[in-house]
């Protein structure tokens, strides 16, 4: 199976979701909110308690998350290593368990939706899903190749 | 493959458990300071006045009369206030003004009530953080028992990323004016019949019994919204970015 496009798919998603966690680790460190796209919510998440974990800025574990994602996806792009995938899609679950926990701290907990954290949460579904796609495809093109 | 997404779930679910303090509850901190659970947000501060929140043309008026000792109104700000806030604050339906009602330090200029009403004012536009942090972390040993002391007042004025000169300026020579300011303000609500605090006024009317549960203010103040009222487009909520920073503003991606 050819691997460039859907890596190249799956690669985007990864690299997006680095991108937004990049920005998020970035107000931490400069001392300012989110620019929010709608609403207050970015100031109100951010400034809850359920914004670190162990005093760690959750945003600091979206980039280590994401890193090794897109890390995962390059190199199954480079070898075609079926475990890497594998690996990929445990990645992958564990971050959808998670962005579902903090979607439901945000609805009936902290009562506010950050816009960048649910764009974040999203490009780990959707890249997710994706990767199961792919990962299906690949699984099918080794049996018959 | 069964295993994995059986596995994956699991370390997913574990890493929530952790996360979430079920094991370890501890709340997260800025050095000394509890930081709020649901502070209140930066972008329903009224620009044209920073101890009240939300559209200034709402048709509910509604002013707070409280002491940041009060452990009544830390009641009300922490389990109440967030959801009038969410439900109406930030739909514009209510315009919310905090108001001292400094008693529990029995009038001493520099009593704690006075200190911390004093700080807050300080603290600017940065007056409703300071509430959530002041409520956040109300002495759990009883009031006047030194908790909001000057040190404690200026850790958090450091953590909510008020501009230091000018709040020491505010509270030099034990914030004299700013204590004048909060006693005048007490001295009003005395004369208005306030007895205690929380109290809560709706149009200017004030309401009995203290603080109020949810269930029993929505309904006093959806009784003051004219039938077929909306928000006009510039009310509300402002979504304008309020950029003004938090004390140390992670979000949760």
């Amino acid at each position: 199976m050819a691997r460039g496009r859907p890596a190249l798919l799956l690669g985007v998603f990864a690299a997006v979701g680095l991108a937004i966690a990049l920005y998020l680790s970035a107000n931490v460190l400069a001392g300012t909110a989110p620019v929010c796209i709608a609403g207050g919510g970015c100031e109100t998440v951010a400034q809850s308690q359920y914004s670190k974990w162990f005093g760690i800025p959750v945003a600091y574990f979206g980039i280590v998350f994401s890193v090794i994602l897109l890390g995962l996806i390059v190199a199954w792009w480079r070898t075609g290593d079926g475990r890497l995938l594998l690996a990929g899609y445990a990645q992958g679950l564990i971050g959808v368990v998670i962005v579902l926990y903090l979607r439901y701290l945000e609805l009936f907990v902290i009562h506010a939706i950050c816009a960048w954290c649910v764009a974040y949460g999203a490009t780990i579904v959707f890249g997710w899903i994706a990767l199961v796609f792919v990962q299906r495809r690949a699984n099918r093109a080794a049996r018959e190749g | 493959m069964a295993l994995i997404t059986a596995a994956a779930v699991v370390v997913g679910l574990v890493v929530v458990v952790f996360a979430s303090g079920v094991l370890n509850p501890a709340p997260a901190s800025v050095g000394d300071l509890i930081m709020p659970l649901q502070p209140t947000p930066v972008s329903l501060i009224d620009p044209t006045n920073p101890r009240a929140i939300g559209n200034p043309k709402a048709p509910v008026q509604m002013e707070i009369w409280s002491d940041f000792q009060c452990p009544a109104c830390d009641e009300f700000v922490l389990n109440v206030e967030p959801t009038l806030i969410s439900q109406y604050v930030a739909t514009g339906k209510v315009h919310l003004l905090y108001r001292d009602f400094a008693f529990i330090d029995s009038g001493a200029a520099n009593g704690e009530s006075h200190q911390a009403a004093a700080a807050a004012r300080c603290a600017g536009t940065k007056f409703w953080p300071f509430h959530d942090y002041l409520f956040q972390n109300q002495s759990t040993t009883g009031e006047n028992s030194g908790k909001f002391s000057s040190a404690f007042l200026s850790s958090v004025a450091d953590a909510v990323g008020v501009d230091r000169s000018a709040y020491d300026a505010c509270m030099a020579n034990g914030a004299a004016a700013t204590v004048a300011e909060v006693d005048a303000e007490t001295a009003q609500g005395t004369a208005a019949g306030i007895h205690q605090t929380p109290t809560i006024s709706l149009n200017g009317k004030l309401m009995a019994g203290g603080a109020q549960p949810m269930s029993a203010l929505g309904p006093a103040i959806d009784a003051l919204i004219p039938a077929g009222w909306t928000p006009a487009p510039s009310a509300g909520a402002s979504t304008a970015p309020a950029g003004s920073p938090s004390p140390s503003p992670s979000t949760a991606p």
